[in-house]
Order: structure tokens, then C-alpha cells, then sequence
């Protein structure tokens, strides 16, 4: 049975892009990978909040530090403004400028005039544009009038007690904020490198030590494939797959014991069937010694016995006179009893111990048999084949060979006839080079074979098949039954070869 | 059909080991590593370096003629540094916002500049149209196309005060002699002039006595509570308002001795200023103290009213300064020039 592994789920699965976009990774690429993805999107998701709020908090920075300078410049213009004097104006300006790296700063009176500028070029004139004007309308308190990413401006209101003098006016550049956020960027940036690295290299320490033990499980596993259960696999990682390596070597040990055992019994059986088989090999050959014996018996001496007395009533009948009608009818009688009662002995004898077998080969002695066969029942249509290359035709095979395909044709062509209710029985001997195959085809009934030859049914089964079979192995050959109800049989036995010349060198 | 075979045969697994040859083979993972890595960073290196900042189009701009039309003409009204400069100026701007509120067709703004050297420098130059001023500064910028207007008062609080600490051993006013004085300015009429010549009507020899001056009453002052100097001269009035400023310090000094009054300050008018205005001005401040608001002015720089006043009221302050012209010499730099009319 095939079990589905997760590949083949994979691959009858719901989602077939999936299956094209899937790349192989192995389990090291895997964890690297993931640790990486896990990393890069982590410390991404870190750097960017970093940076958004390190922007925000920066850009908030320099505008507090805009408006705090502004104010202080608007403090220390009051001085001056008080004095009505712009060269001290613009000696404040100059030096706050030292302090503060702002793009411009100026100082205007409450219309609009510019008293002191970080630019001389713009000393005395008047500020044009609205956005600027409208500071003078804000309420008196420093406050951030323009904000974008490239520039803070901020105002800050010169006033003694409740009066408001004029405006300082501070424009800070976000350069220097943007240049720390570049520089947070790109520390944010080593530090993601350095965080993937590192885990990387986690991931694949981690990896190898995983996978060193699951590749000495792997290895034996692939030990245990070929069944070498000496070797225990080491263990080198307490964890939970070292303790799979550990109860994988206990089931090891419990395989080879188990293994062990079962080649013991298996060896003490195998020790029992060949003395089975030595003993069933004995008790053919002692019983085909009684056969031949039997059937000697009855060929020489009550063959005899029958052939005198066939003589001796031919005699009889021939002494009788002729009006002796009677007496003569019955000699006749009698002689014809003879003959049959001859016919039978020879026939028993030649079951008992064929002798065709023994002088003229198997194929005469097959041949023989089947004759007798569609002799006596003339309504089985018998044939026999017999596929012998020339070379091979005179090279007799061993007694005991041929003895044993002999048998095995009769009890299969008998059992067909008895039993399969046969219209044609058909045997074939098929000799080649090394090996020589008997089989016996007939259209009957058939049977189930496998109910036949269970071990409940080993009464039906017989001694017929058995005796095949136990004939089969005992010369190494092998007996394969072939049938269904309403199929017919086949009973193929396949032999290998041993030649008469090769039986009596050995 | 069945079909039964009696041959036991070695049944086979699948071939080879575990990991046979339909496994994926171990490829090389650096390529693999790096071609998911490097998108990865180039992204992150994008994350990381945002784009350099643009020059702000949002930049104020500038032209030549006022934006808000240019409107009534302004003058300028001048305050000598008494003390800190924004409580001078704070303390006098209700004064000028009450001459802005009764003139018409212009306006006051008041000006402190940030010393007496540069009241002086810039008196000389015209710069002001409009100055409150001592009697020494008056006279001093008659010379420079003043006029006086008007006086703050009959001179009763233009009087110098000698300020000593409490713990002071200087008991008699000779003691004085050789020990460092603090003054606010060398050409401050009460503060300054009037103490020193007052010590030199004593017999006090003032070349023996180092001189600091410190810019302002309160330093003056500061000086002798650390120490510093043994006395300070200074003037009535910002001696009380220092006193009302900080009890505290003030509470560890005490005034040594008190000069005889002198003329009070004057509000002087430079020529340049249109008449029609200079009279409004003039007009504004003699009759501050009818109404309440003008009290309210009055009050905050301590005067009770001004007076209408001339040239020659001044005229003994210039004797006086000639008088004592050798004493205020002991100045490093003397506040006034010779030939003061």
C-alpha cells in the first residue's frame, strides 16, 4: 500500500500556483532563511519606528532649539532695540550665529523693516512677502510660523514688560537633523546587517547541530534498511532528537533480538523442513522401491502367473472336443478374463513402476501415459507436447528427475480427470538448456486455489498437490498452481536440469 | 485468478538508502542565500537613506519700500541708563504713551541707549529729538541744537546720596579718603558729580580714592553690599527704587550722608524737530499730571509733574560743573569738555 507522503498532498492539493512557484529547500536553507526573513522584517519594521520617531523627536529638537535661541536672541535685541541700535543688533546676530548654525536670522520692527540681518544685503529693507508679514499679527509669544523638511522658521517676539518692540526672526535648516537621521538610518542599517548575520550564523550553528544528529539517524535508518542492527546510532544531541536516536537504537535492539530470534527459529525450521523434506524424499523413494517392487511383482510373476494360465487355457480349449460347446464357450471365457485380468496387472504394474520410464525416457513414458489416458476415457480429448530442441532430445535426464516429472504428470492429469470435469487435458514438457517445466492445462471447474491450499483446507488440499509440491522441491524445482472456479487449472512444476551422466558421476 | 507460487522469494525494498538517488541532492546554498539576501539589503539601504533635504522655497523675501505703508513720522525720546535698561524703558513707556496719546500727527518713541557714553555720543550727533536728561546732560547738549523744554521738578529729590554698608568702620566722611568708590557713570549728575563734590567740600582728597563706575546705581550699589568698594554715590530717586526692588540688599546698607538738592532733570528738544510737534510735546507734558493717566506715568518714574523750564534755569549747573571741574578731573574719562556755556 502507498502511503501519500506530504509531496504527493502537496501535489493534489487545492492551490496548483503554489505547487509551480514551490522551491526545494532542505532544512538548513530553511531555518537560514527563516531567520533571516524574520530578522530583516523585525529590525525593518525597528529601524523605520526608529527612524520616524527619531525624525519626529529631531525635528521637534530643532525647533524647541530654534525657538529657544530665537527667544534668546529676542531677549538680548530688547538691549538693543531699546537703544535703537542696529550695529548692536547685528552684532548679536552675528554672534548667536556662531552659536546656532541657522540658515538666516533677522531682526524686524513692527513694520516690517529689516534692522539686522545675518545677510547685510537685506539690511534696512522691508519683508514683501505675506507668510512673513503675518507674524506681526500672531500673538506676542515665540512660536514656529513655517515648517517643512527643509526648514524650521521661527519668531520670537522682543518685548519690555507688556510692549513688543519687533520680531526676531530664526530660520534653522533640517540639514543637520536629516544628517543624524541619515547616520541613525544607516547605524539602524549595520545593525539589521549585523542581527541577519548573526542570526544566520545561529541558524546555521543551529542547523548543523540539528541535523548532525538526524544524519546519523539517517544513517541509521539506511543501516536499518539493510538490516545492520549492530551498529547503534550515536548520540550527540541530548534534546528531543536525541532522544528520537535513542529510542530508535532501542527499537534497533529489540529489532536484532527479535531478528535473532526469528533467524533461529527460521534456521530450527528450515533444519525441520529439510528433515521433513529427507524424510519425504526417503518416503517416496522407499515407497517408489515398493512401486518398482510392487509393480515387478506383478509384471513378472503374476504377469506370469496370468500369461501361464492364458496358455494353459488356450490349451484347455484347444484339448476340448468338439461338441464340448459349452466347455468351450466357457474357455473362451476364461481366456478372455485372462487377457483382461493381464491387461490389468500390466497396467497396474506400469502405474506401480512404468518401465517405459525407465528404458525409453520421459517423454515416451509422458507420452505412454497420456495415450492409456484418452484410452480409457475417450470422452477427455488428451494432448501432449513436447518442446525439446534436437540437441537435447537424446541426453536423458536423471531417473530421479524423470521419475519426478512422471509423477507429477500423473497426479495432475489423474486429479483432472477425476475431479475437474475436463473437456481437453493438455500437457506440455518444455525442455531447454537448463531447466525442463511440466505443465497440465485443463478447462474444467477449476478452484479456488488459495481456499484449497490454505492451512484449513489442507485436508481437501490433499496429498495430490502436496506431493507435487514436496516432489518439486525435493530436486530444488518449484510446483506454481494456477486456477479460479470456472477458469480451468494449471499446474506448472519447473525443474532444473540434471543430466543422467552428471546423477551417476555424482 | 489466483495464482499461487511455493517459491519463497527475497522480497526487495526500494533500492538503495534512504536517501537514494530520487532525493534531492545538497546544493550549494550561498548562491541561493545571496540572491535572497542582496534584494533584501538593497531594500533595507533604501529604508535607511532617505533623501537628502531641498532648499525651502518658503524663505521670507524683501524689497526696498515698506510693505505697510510708511505712516505719521516718529521721534525719538531719549533716557540716560539710570539702571537696567528695560526697567528704565519699562517705567518710562506709559510716560511716552501718554504723549502719544495727546499729540497728533506723529508719534514718540523712547530710546535708552545702552550708556552714558553712547546718550552722550548720540546727543552730540542730533540723533534724538526728544531727551530727558540731568542737568549736566543738558547743558552738555545745548551745545548741539537742544533746547529746554521743560523740567521734571523744583530739584528737592535731585539730591546725591554717600551709601554704606551697615558693618562699615567708616565712621566720620574723611575716613573715606584712599578707600574704592562705586559710582553708576562718570557724568551722572546726582549720582556722580554731586557726591564727589560733595566728599571735595568735606576735604576728602578723591585722587586718593579709586573709582569704579559700573554702569548703573544697582551694580553701584551691588559693589559695596559684596564689598568691593567701601561707598557709592548715587541719587535719591534710585536709591528708592532700588530699596523698594530689594529690601533685602538693601537692608544691609545705609546712607552715609545726603548732598543739598540741585536743579532737576530737563527735557530738552533738538532743533529739528518741527515747532508744531515740539509745542505738542511740551503741551503734553506740562499738563500730564490733570489727568489720571498721566498721574498714573508721573508716579511710575517718581515725579509729581513737569514744569515749564528754559535755558537759563540750567545755567547754574554749568557753573557748577565749571566750578568743580578740577575734581570731576580725577575722571579717567571726563564727562564733560571744556567751554560748556
Amino acid at each position: 500500500m502507498n502511503i501519500p507522503v506530504a509531496d504527493d498532498l502537496f501535489r493534489k492539493s487545492r492551490w496548483p500556483r503554489l505547487e509551480a512557484k514551490r522551491v526545494d529547500l532542505n532544512f538548513r536553507e530553511k531555518l537560514i532563511f527563516s531567520v533571516i526573513c524574520v530578522h530583516f522584517v523585525l529590525m525593518t519594521l525597528f529601524v523605520a519606528d526608529m527612524q520616524q520617531r527619531q525624525r519626529t523627536f529631531l525635528l521637534e529638537a530643532a525647533a524647541e532649539g530654534a525657538l529657544k535661541q530665537a527667544s534668546l536672541t529676542a531677549d538680548a535685541a530688547a538691549f538693543w532695540m531699546i537703544a535703537d541700535d542696529t550695529a548692536g543688533m547685528n552684532a548679536l546676530l552675528q554672534s548667536s550665529r556662531h552659536n546656532t548654525p541657522a540658515r538666516y536670522a533677522f531682526i524686524m520692527d513692527l513694520r516690517g523693516q529689516v534692522l539686522a540681518h545675518t545677510n547685510k544685503e537685506h539690511l534696512g529693507n522691508f519683508i514683501s512677502d505675506t507668510e512673513t508679514l503675518r507674524v506681526l499679527q500672531q500673538p506676542k509669544q515665540p512660536h514656529v510660523w513655517s515648517f517643512d523638511d527643509n526648514l524650521i522658521q521661527v519668531a520670537a517676539p522682543v518685548t519690555v514688560e507688556d510692549a513688543t518692540l519687533g520680531w526676531v526672526m530664526l530660520g534653522m535648516g533640517t540639514a543637520p537633523a536629516l544628517e543624524q537621521l541619515r547616520k541613525i538610518g544607516l547605524d539602524g542599517l549595520l545593525y539589521t546587517l549585523a542581527a541577519i548575520i548573526l542570526g544566520a550564523v545561529a541558524a546555521w550553528l543551529l542547523a548543523n547541530i540539528v541535523l548532525r544528529q538526524l544524519g546519523l539517524i539517517l544513517q541509521g535508518v539506511d543501516r536499518l534498511h539493510n538490516n545492520e542492527l549492530t551498529r547503534a546510532i550515536p548520540v550527540v544531541a541530548h534534546d528531543e532528537i536525541g532522544r528520537v536516536a535513542q529510542a530508535l537504537n532501542r527499537a534497533m535492539s529489540s529489532l536484532r533480538q527479535s531478528g535473532e530470534r526469528l533467524r533461529r527459529e527460521m534456521l530450527e525450521r528450515a533444519r525441520a523442513q529439510q528433515r521433513i523434506r529427507f524424510l519425504s524424499r526417503k518416503l517416496m523413494d522407499g515407497s517408489e522401491d515398493e512401486r518398482k517392487r510392487i509393480g515387478h511383482d506383478l509384471h513378472d510373476e503374476l504377469g506370469q502367473s496370468v500369461t501361464a494360465f492364458q496358455f494353459g487355457l488356450h490349451s484347455l480349449r484347444d484339448l476340448l472336443p468338439e461338441n464340448a460347446a459349452d466347455a468351450r464357450e466357457l474357455c473362451e471365457k476364461l481366456i478372455g478374463y485372462a487377457e483382461e485380468m493381464g491387461d490389468n496387472v500390466r497396467r497396474i504394474a506400469a502405474n506401480f513402476w512404468p518401465a517405459a520410464l525407465e528404458h525409453m525416457g520421459l517423454m515416451v513414458a509422458g507420452r505412454a501415459f497420456v495415450r492409456e489416458c484418452a484410452e480409457r476415457h475417450p470422452h477427455i480429448s488428451f494432448s501432449f507436447k513436447e518442446e525439446v530442441p534436437e540437441e537435447q532430445r537424446l541426453r536423458r535426464m536423471a531417473p530421479r528427475l524423470e521419475l519426478a516429472c512422471y509423477r507429477i504428470l500423473q497426479e495432475a492429469v489423474t486429479n483432472a480427470v477425476r475431479h475437474a470435469r475436463a473437456g481437453s487435458i493438455t500437457a506440455t514438457i518444455s525442455r531447454r538448456e537448463d531447466d525442463i517445466v511440466l505443465r497440465v492445462q485443463d478447462d474444467g471447474q477449476g478452484f479456488d486455489a488459495a481456499a484449497i491450499l490454505s492451512q484449513d483446507n489442507e485436508e481437501l488440499a490433499g496429498i495430490g498437490l502436496i506431493g507435487m509440491h514436496e516432489r518439486a522441491a525435493a530436486l530444488g524445482g518449484h510446483l506454481d498452481v494456477a486456477s479460479a472456479p470456472g477458469a480451468g487449472c494449471s499446474i506448472e512444476a519447473r525443474f532444473p536440469v540434471v543430466l543422467r551422466s552428471q546423477a551417476i558421476s555424482g | 485468478m489466483h495464482r499461487i507460487t511455493f517459491v519463497v522469494k527475497q522480497v526487495h525494498g526500494p533500492a538503495g538508502p534512504c536517501l537514494g538517488p530520487g532525493e534531492p541532492q545538497p546544493r550549494r546554498s550561498l548562491g541561493r542565500l545571496l540572491r535572497v539576501l542582496l534584494p533584501l539589503l538593497a531594500l533595507l539601504a533604501l529604508i535607511a537613506c532617505s533623501p537628502e533635504g531641498r532648499e525651502s522655497e518658503n524663505l521670507p523675501s524683501y524689497r526696498k519700500t515698506p510693505a505697510i505703508p510708511r505712516g505719521a513720522p516718529v521721534y525719538r525720546m531719549a533716557l540716560p541708563p539710570l539702571a537696567n535698561v528695560k526697567r528704565v524703558y519699562a517705567s518710562h513707556l506709559p510716560l511716552v504713551e501718554s504723549i502719544n496719546a495727546r499729540v497728533t500727527g506723529f508719534s514718540v518713541r523712547l530710546v535708552v541707549p545702552q550708556n552714558y557714553t553712547d546718550l552722550a555720543r548720540r546727543l552730540q550727533a542730533g540723533e534724538f529729538s526728544l531727551a530727558l536728561v540731568d542737568p549736566a546732560q543738558t547743558t552738555e547738549s545745548l551745545r548741539y541744537g537742544y533746547r529746554v523744554a521743560a523740567s521734571t521738578g523744583d530739584g528737592d529729590s535731585s539730591r546725591g546720596l554717600i551709601i554704606l554698608r551697615n558693618d562699615s568702620d567708616i565712621r566720620a566722611i574723611r575716613d573715606l579718603e584712599g578707600r574704592p568708590l562705586s559710582f553708576p557713570a562718570a557724568g551722572s549728575f546726582t549720582s556722580t558729580l554731586l557726591p564727589k563734590s560733595f566728599l571735595h567740600e568735606w576735604s576728602v582728597d578723591l585722587s586718593a580714592c579709586p573709582m569704579r563706575y559700573v554702569g548703573s546705581a544697582a551694580s553701584a550699589l551691588m559693589s559695596v553690599y559684596f564689598g568691593k568698594t567701601e561707598a557709592a554715590g548715587i541719587g535719591l530717586m534710585q536709591w528708592q527704587q532700588f530699596t523698594s526692588e530689594h529690601p533685602d540688599i538693601s537692608s544691609s546698607l545705609k546712607i552715609g550722608w545726603v548732598t543739598e538738592p540741585f536743579i532737576a532733570d530737563a527735557l530738552i528738544i533738538h532743533d529739528g524737530m518741527p515747532r508744531g510737534h515740539a509745542r505738542q510735546v511740551t503741551e503734553a507734558l506740562l499738563s500730564l499730571h490733570e489727568i489720571a493717566e498721566g498721574r498714573d506715568a508721573l508716579q511710575r518714574i517718581g515725579l509729581p509733574r513737569f514744569t515749564a523750564a528754559s535755558n537759563d534755569e540750567y545755567r547754574p549747573a554749568a557753573e557748577f560743573i565749571r566750578r568743580n571741574a578740577a575734581v570731576f578731573s580725577h575722571d579717567p574719562q571726563p564727562p564733560l569738555r571744556e567751554g560748556i556755556p
